[in-house]
C-alpha cells in the first residue's frame, strides 16, 4: 500500500451565493473510477438552476454517500475518493447557524422570542435588521464556502504591520495590538484613526433613518480611493471599499451576533412623570437635562439589583465576571457610522453632570475627536433612537460583546393607554426594548431588570430613592 | 637582499670632533661640568632607550623609535637654548628631552600607553620636575612641528621677547609641504626659531636619495633666504657650536637658521622594523666607527675630563636612574577608559555626556543602546 | 544671555560684512594678543573688505598678510596660539582650505588634548565658505561636515549680522578652537538693527528661530532666512531652529522640538550624503522616534560638486525646496 495515496472526504460546496443545500439529481461517475479534475462528477438542482460539481481531485471514487433525489445539506460529505493529492483547504461550513440554534432550542419558554429573532424578517424596520439577517445566514450559509477559507477582515499576526511611530507608540498607550488593526493609511499604512476606529466596540443602532443612508467612506485614506464604476453578472454597480470605522462596525457586528444568543424583549413604561421631571430640571438648571441622563440614572440601581447584567463572559477562564463599577456606553451616531462612547461610573455622577457629559461627548464623538480611552471600559449600553425616528415601535439592539445587555429607547410619545377595565387616557409612554445575552441571563431576569427601570421611570419618588 | 645601492652623502659639512675622539677644529666654549652634563645626557639615554628595547621585546610597551648613534644631533641643538625657550621634537630626538630633564618616567609612561592625563595624575609634573626648556608634547605626524614652531617664534617676535624656537626634521620629512611652508613663512616673516635637519639617511626604508635630488638638505635654505650650516651630525661640538650661533642670532633678531646634521640611523625605523630587509648593513659598520658617543668619551678621557671610573659610575647611575623610572612608570595604572573622552572641549556637551555614559555601561556589562528618549537608560 | 534679542541699548543697522568688521576691531582693542592673519586683510582689508582699514588702526603687527599657503597660515596660527596669542586666521574661501587640512588634524583640533590639557590653542579661523554668488571653482564650498567630523573644535556658524556679532565675539574670547563660518552671499544679503554695545551669545545653545507647533525646521547659517520664507508660504505652523553651532550640537534644543512636532525637515545648503542633515536625523531616529509622525526629510544640495554659475540656482537649496520638504513631510499619513 503506498504511504502517497490518502482518502480525501468531499464536502458539498456552496453552488450558489449563500444557499444552504441542494438535491443531487444525477451521478456522472461510479465508484471505483479513476478521475481527474476535469471531470464532472455531479450534477445537483437548487432553488436557481442545476449546477455541475466538478471532480475536486485526480485519484479514485471510492464511494459516493448519497443517492440521485437525496437532499444534502452544505458542508455533507457526498463522495469519497483515493488521491495522491489531497487539495489543502476544505472549507468550514455552517456552524454559527447551528450553535446558534440550538442555544435557542435550549432556552426552553424562550424558544418563541428566540426564532422570531433568529427568522426575524417582518418585524425588521431597518436594513440594520436586515444586516442582522443576513450575518446570520451568511452563518448558516458557511463564510468559506468560496475557496478561499479566510476572513477578510483582519491581517494576521504574522503579516507586518506598517504605522508611524507615533502610531505605534499611540496603540501601544491604548492597549491596542496593532497587528489586528487594518490600515486605512497609503500602502496599509495603520493610521492613529484606526487605532481609535479598532478600539471602538461598535454597538448596533436601531434607526432606519441613519442605515438607510449609505454609509459613507470612513474617514482616511479610504476617501482617496475612488469609487468605482463597474458591473457584475446582473447589471451595473458601484464599489467601495469596507474599511475603517465601517469595517470594524461589520466585525464587531458579526462576532457580537456570532457568539451571543441574543434575545429581545419590549417594554413600554409610562413616561408622564418622567416627562414632568424632566421639565422641573430643565427649568432649575443651566442647561436641558436629557432623557437619556435620566434612564440611565434609573439604569444603574437596576444593575446593582441584577448584577448579571452587569457583567462579562471571560470564556478563555471559563467565569462570569460581574462588574462593580458602572460604566455606560451610549450609542452615538457620526457621519462616518456608530460610535459608542463610554460613560464612567454613572453610579457616582448627578443628572446634571450626566447631561453635560453625554452632550460633550456626543460632540466630541461626531468631531471625531474622541480618545480611545473614551470608548473603552463600558459595561452596559444604552441607545436611545428617539430623535432619529418617529414611528418605531421595536428592534432588536445588537449586544456590545463582551457585554451582556442593551437598553433600547426611543421617542416618548403620546399613547392611548387603557388605565383600568374601560377607560382609556392618552399618556405619554417610553417605548424600551432590551436585547440580553441568553447565556448568562434568563428571560425572567430581564423581564425584572426591566419592571425594576420601569418603576424608577415611572415614579420620580422611586428614582430619587434609589440615587 | 638590500634594494637601495647606498650613496654616501657628501662629507662637505663642518667638523670639530673626529670619529677617533680627536679635535679637528675649535671646540666651543664649555667647562667641565657642561662637558660632563653633555655626556651625562648621552649615556643616560642610550642607558634608557636599551631598557627600553627590552621592554618593547617583552611586551611592556608597544613600539619605540631609538636615536641610538644619533645623539650628539638632538642633545648639541637643544643643549644650545636657554631656559625659557621652546623646543618642537618629533620623535627621535630623546637625548635632547633628557638634557633638559623631561622626566624619564612620563616618557616612559607614555611609550606604554598611558592617557596624558592618567600620567599628570600619576606622576604629575610639579615645578621641581618642570624643565627650564619648553617642550611640546613629541610630533608624530612628520613635518606638522614645523609651522608651529615658526608660529611660537612669530609669537615671540610680535611681543618683542627674546625667545627662541627649536625644531626638528628628518631627511624624509623635508619632502613634506609642512617643510615648506614652515621655511617659506619662516624667511618671510625672519621669526628667530633653528630648524634642525636630523639627517639619518633613511625614512624607515626609503634613502635620503630619494628624498630629495639636493645635493644637499642644507642648501634648501637657499630657496627660503633662510641662512644654513651642515656639520657633523655625530659631532656634539659642531653642532652644538652650529646650534648655539643659530639660536643666539635668532634671539638678537636676526631671524631663521637652518642646520642640516649628517648622521646615520644605525638601528631600525622603529621596533616594528627591520633594517636588513632594505639595506646594506656594511654601511652600517661604517656608521658604527663613527659613533657620537664613543668619539666623545674618548675625548673627554683624553682630556681628564672624565677618568675610566667615572664612565663606571655614570654608566650605573644611569642605569639606577632608568631602572626608578622603570618602576615608578610601572606604578600607573591603567588609564581609566573615560579618560579618552578628557580635554577635547572645554565644558560638557551633550553627546560627550551621553557617550562618556553608553562607555560606562558597556564597561559594566550592561547595554549603553537603550536610551530611546535622550533622557535615560532602560 | 542667549539671544541677541535680549541685549539691550541702542542698535544700528549692520550688515554682516560690517558687523564683522566691528567687531574684529573691538576684540582687537579688547585684547592686544588678537591678531589676524591671512591673504589681502591688510591694505585692501580682505576680498570682502571684512578687515577694512584694520591695518590702520592696529598697524602690520596685528593685521598679518601671509605667504600664499592655507596650510603654512595655519600651522603658524596654531603655533602662535600654542603661546597665548589669540589669533584669528581667515580662510578666504572654504575650498582652499583642504591643504590646511593636515594641520587642522594634527595640530589645531588635537594639541589641547594630546597634551592633556596643558597647552591651549585659543584661535578663532574664519572660514569663508558658501554659494550663490556665480564664482569660480571651488569658491563656493559648504563642506562644513569635514569639521564637525573632527573632535577637539568647534564649528560655529552664524545667520545674520545681529546673531554673528555675539558669536565671534565668544569665538574669539573663548580659549577652544573655533571655526567661524562666514557665508558670503549673506555678507551683504540685508542690513538688521545690531546691538552697538558688546555681547556674547552662548556657543552650544541653538536658537528658536521662529515657534510652531506642526513640524520642526533645523538650518542654520544662509538657509535661515530662506526657511522664514517657506514657512511664511506654508500653512502649518513651523518652528524653526537655526543651530549657531554646529559642533557640539546643541542636542536638546532639537530632540525638545522634534518631540513636540513630530516632524522634522532638515535644511541645509551642503551636498545630502553625510550633510549634518544626516547626523540629525540619526539622532532624531535614536531619542525621538516613537514620536515621529513622518520619516525626516533632508532639503539639501546634491551630491555633485559644485555647479557651473547657469545652473547654481537649480543646485543651491532656496525656500522653495525648503517648502517642497514641508509640505510633503506635513502630508504623511501617520
Amino acid at each position: 500500500m503506498s504511504s502517497e495515496h490518502q482518502q480525501f472526504e468531499f464536502r458539498m460546496p456552496d453552488p450558489g451565493e449563500g444557499l444552504t443545500e441542494a438535491e443531487i439529481e444525477t451521478w456522472l461517475v461510479a465508484e471505483g473510477d479513476a478521475v481527474d479534475e476535469a471531470d464532472v462528477l455531479c450534477e445537483v438542482e437548487t432553488d436557481k438552476a442545476i449546477v455541475e460539481i466538478p471532480v475536486p481531485v485526480a485519484g479514485t471514487v471510492l464511494e459516493l454517500r448519497a443517492e440521485p433525489g437525496d437532499v444534502v445539506a452544505v458542508g455533507d460529505v457526498i463522495a469519497v475518493f483515493e488521491t495522491e493529492n489531497p487539495p489543502s483547504d476544505q472549507v468550514a461550513v455552517g456552524k454559527g447557524a447551528d450553535s446558534e440554534a440550538d442555544a435557542t432550542a435550549d432556552a426552553g419558554g424562550e424558544s418563541e422570542e428566540s426564532t422570531e429573532d433568529a427568522e426575524n424578517v417582518e418585524s425588521a424596520v431597518s436594513p440594520v435588521d436586515d444586516a442582522a439577517e443576513a450575518s446570520e445566514t451568511a452563518d448558516a450559509a458557511d463564510t468559506g464556502a468560496s475557496s478561499s477559507g479566510e476572513s477578510t477582515a483582519t491581517q494576521t499576526s504574522d503579516e507586518r504591520v506598517f504605522a508611524a511611530p507615533s502610531t505605534r507608540r499611540y496603540a501601544r498607550e491604548e492597549g491596542v495590538d496593532l497587528a489586528a488593526v487594518d490600515g486605512s493609511g497609503p500602502g496599509g499604512r495603520v493610521l492613529r484613526a484606526d487605532v481609535d476606529a479598532h478600539s471602538q466596540q461598535a454597538a448596533t443602532t436601531e434607526t432606519g433613518s441613519e442605515a438607510g443612508q449609505p454609509a459613507p467612506p470612513s474617514s482616511g485614506a479610504a476617501a482617496s480611493e475612488a469609487e468605482g464604476e463597474d458591473a457584475d453578472a446582473h447589471g451595473e454597480v458601484v464599489r467601495r471599499p469596507l474599511s475603517g470605522l465601517r469595517e470594524t462596525i461589520a466585525e464587531n457586528m458579526v462576532e457580537s451576533k456570532q457568539t451571543i444568543p441574543h434575545v429581545t424583549s419590549g417594554f413600554e413604561a409610562d413616561a408622564t412623570e418622567l416627562v414632568a421631571l424632566k421639565e422641573r430640571l430643565d427649568e432649575k438648571l443651566d442647561a436641558p437635562v436629557s432623557y437619556t441622563a435620566l434612564v440611565m440614572k434609573a439604569v444603574v440601581p437596576a444593575l446593582q439589583e441584577f448584577p448579571t447584567l452587569n457583567a462579562t463572559i471571560d470564556d478563555e477562564a471559563g467565569e462570569i465576571v460581574e462588574k462593580r463599577y458602572y460604566n455606560l456606553g451610549v450609542a452615538t451616531h457620526t457621519d462616518d457610522g456608530l460610535m459608542v462612547p463610554v460613560v464612567h461610573d454613572v453610579d457616582r455622577k448627578s443628572v446634571a453632570e450626566l447631561s453635560t457629559e453625554l452632550g460633550d461627548l456626543a460632540e466630541r464623538t461626531r468631531e471625531r475627536s474622541v480618545d480611545a480611552s473614551d470608548l473603552r471600559g463600558g459595561t452596559f449600553t444604552v441607545t436611545n433612537t428617539g430623535s432619529h425616528s418617529e414611528h418605531g415601535t421595536f428592534g432588536t439592539p445588537i449586544i456590545r460583546h463582551p457585554e451582556v445587555a442593551i437598553l433600547g429607547m426611543s421617542r416618548i410619545q403620546n399613547k392611548p393607554v387603557a388605565v383600568d377595565d374601560t377607560e382609556m387616557e392618552v399618556r405619554k409612554v417610553l417605548p424600551l426594548t432590551l436585547s440580553f445575552d441568553h447565556r448568562l441571563v434568563d428571560g425572567v431576569t430581564a423581564a425584572q431588570f426591566a419592571e425594576y427601570v420601569i418603576e424608577a421611570i415611572e415614579d420620580a419618588d422611586v428614582l430619587v430613592s434609589r440615587l | 637582499m638590500a634594494l637601495w645601492s647606498e650613496e654616501q652623502p657628501s662629507e662637505d659639512f663642518h667638523r670639530v670632533l673626529a670619529p677617533d675622539g680627536t679635535l679637528v677644529g675649535d671646540p666651543p666654549d664649555l667647562d667641565d661640568d657642561a662637558l660632563k652634563e653633555l655626556y651625562w645626557a648621552m649615556k643616560l639615554t642610550r642607558a634608557f632607550e636599551d631598557r627600553a628595547l627590552r621592554l618593547q621585546r617583552s611586551g611592556e610597551l608597544s613600539i619605540i623609535s631609538r636615536c641610538r648613534g644619533e645623539e650628539a644631533t638632538p642633545l648639541g641643538a637643544a643643549a644650545a637654548l636657554s631656559p625659557g625657550d621652546w623646543c618642537f621634537p618629533l620623535y627621535r630626538q630623546r637625548s635632547g628631552l633628557v638634557y633638559w630633564g623631561v622626566p624619564l618616567d612620563r616618557q616612559l609612561a607614555n611609550l606604554m600607553g598611558a592617557e596624558p592625563e592618567t600620567i599628570d595624575e600619576h606622576l604629575p609634573m610639579d615645578d621641581a620636575r618642570e624643565p627650564p626648556v619648553n617642550f611640546s608634547p613629541g610630533y608624530v605626524p612628520l613635518g606638522a612641528n614645523l609651522p608651529n614652531t615658526v608660529g611660537s617664534a612669530l609669537a615671540d617676535k610680535l611681543n618683542d621677547r627674546d625667545t627662541v624656537s627649536l625644531t626638528f626634521v628628518g631627511d624624509g620629512s623635508t619632502s613634506q609641504g609642512d617643510f615648506h611652508d614652515a621655511l617659506n613663512f619662516a624667511g618671510v616673516f625672519e621669526v628667530p626659531a633653528v630648524f634642525i635637519c636630523q639627517n639619518n639617511q633613511w625614512a624607515i626604508s626609503v634613502p635620503a636619495h630619494r628624498q630629495t635630488a639636493s645635493e644637499t638638505f642644507a642648501q634648501k635654505g637657499d630657496a627660503y633666504g633662510v641662512p644654513h650650516e651642515r656639520v657633523d651630525g655625530n659631532d656634539i661640538f659642531a653642532v652644538y657650536e652650529a646650534a648655539r650661533n643659530a639660536v643666539e642670532r635668532a634671539r638678537n633678531g636676526g631671524g631663521p637658521t637652518f642646520i642640516e646634521c649628517v648622521t646615520y640611523r644605525i638601528v631600525e625605523h622603529n621596533t616594528a622594523d627591520e633594517p636588513s630587509v632594505y639595506r646594506d648593513e656594511e654601511q652600517r659598520d661604517y656608521w658604527l666607527e663613527r659613533d657620537p658617543i664613543d668619539r666623545f668619551e674618548t675625548f673627554l678621557l683624553d682630556e681628564g675630563v672624565l677618568t675610566e671610573a667615572d664612565v663606571e659610575d655614570v654608566e650605573s647611575e644611569a642605569d639606577e636612574e632608568v631602572a626608578s623610572a622603570i618602576e615608578a612608570a610601572r606604578e600607573v595604572p591603567e588609564s581609566d577608559p573615560q579618560r579618552m573622552f578628557d580635554n577635547h572641549l572645554r565644558g560638557e556637551s551633550w553627546k560627550q555626556s551621553h557617550q562618556r555614559a553608553e562607555l560606562e555601561r558597556e564597561l559594566e556589562g550592561e547595554n549603553p543602546f537603550t536610551d530611546w528618549t535622550g533622557e535615560g537608560f532602560q | 544671555m542667549s539671544d541677541a534679542a535680549d541685549v539691550d541699548g541702542e542698535t544700528s543697522e549692520r550688515n554682516l560684512v560690517e558687523t564683522i568688521n566691528e567687531t574684529l576691531a573691538a576684540e582687537m582693542h579688547n585684547d592686544d594678543s588678537v591678531r589676524l592673519l591671512g591673504y589681502d586683510i591688510g591694505p585692501i582689508g580682505g576680498v570682502y573688505r571684512t578687515t577694512k582699514d584694520l591695518i590702520d588702526e592696529f598697524g602690520d603687527a596685528r593685521v598679518i598678510d601671509t605667504p600664499l599657503s592655507e596650510n603654512g597660515l595655519l600651522g603658524t596660527a596654531v603655533g602662535m596660539a600654542m603661546r597665548g596669542e589669540r589669533v584669528i586666521p581667515e580662510i578666504q574661501f572654504m575650498g582652499f582650505f583642504y591643504p590646511a587640512f593636515g594641520q587642522f588634524m594634527y595640530t589645531l583640533a588635537k594639541m589641547h588634548e594630546r597634551s592633556g590639557g596643558a597647552i591651549d590653542v585659543p584661535l578663532t579661523v574664519r572660514m569663508v565658505c558658501g554659494g550663490g554668488v556665480k564664482s569660480s571653482e571651488y569658491h563656493s564650498e559648504s563642506t562644513e561636515s569635514y569639521l564637525v567630523h573632527t573632535p577637539g573644535v568647534r564649528v560655529v556658524y552664524p545667520s545674520g549680522p545681529r546673531e554673528a556679532k555675539g558669536l565671534l565675539t565668544a569665538s574669539v574670547r573663548h580659549d577652544d578652537p573655533v571655526v567661524f563660518m562666514e557665508h558670503k552671499k549673506l555678507y551683504r544679503t540685508h542690513r538688521e538693527p545690531v546691538p552697538d554695545e558688546e555681547y556674547t551669545l552662548p556657543l552650544d545653545e541653538a536658537r528658536i528661530a521662529r515657534e510652531g507647533e506642526d513640524l520642526t525646521v533645523i538650518t542654520w547659517g544662509a538657509m535661515v532666512r530662506q526657511a522664514e520664507v517657506a514657512a511664511d508660504r506654508v500653512d502649518a505652523d513651523v518652528e524653526i531652529v537655526d543651530l549657531r553651532t554646529l559642533s557640539p550640537l546643541d542636542v536638546e534644543t532639537v530632540l525638545d522640538s522634534v518631540k513636540k512636532t513630530g516632524r522634522c525637515v532638515v535644511f541645509h545648503e551642503a551636498r545630502r550624503t553625510l550633510g549634518l542633515g544626516a547626523e540629525l536625523t540619526a539622532v532624531i531616529n535614536e531619542y525621538a522616534f516613537d514620536r515621529l509622525h513622518a520619516p525626516v526629510q533632508r532639503a539639501t544640495g546634491y551630491d555633485v560638486h559644485f555647479p557651473s554659475n547657469q545652473i547654481e540656482d537649480e543646485y543651491l537649496p532656496d525656500a522653495q525646496r525648503a517648502e517642497y520638504a514641508i509640505e510633503a513631510v506635513m502630508s504623511y499619513e501617520f
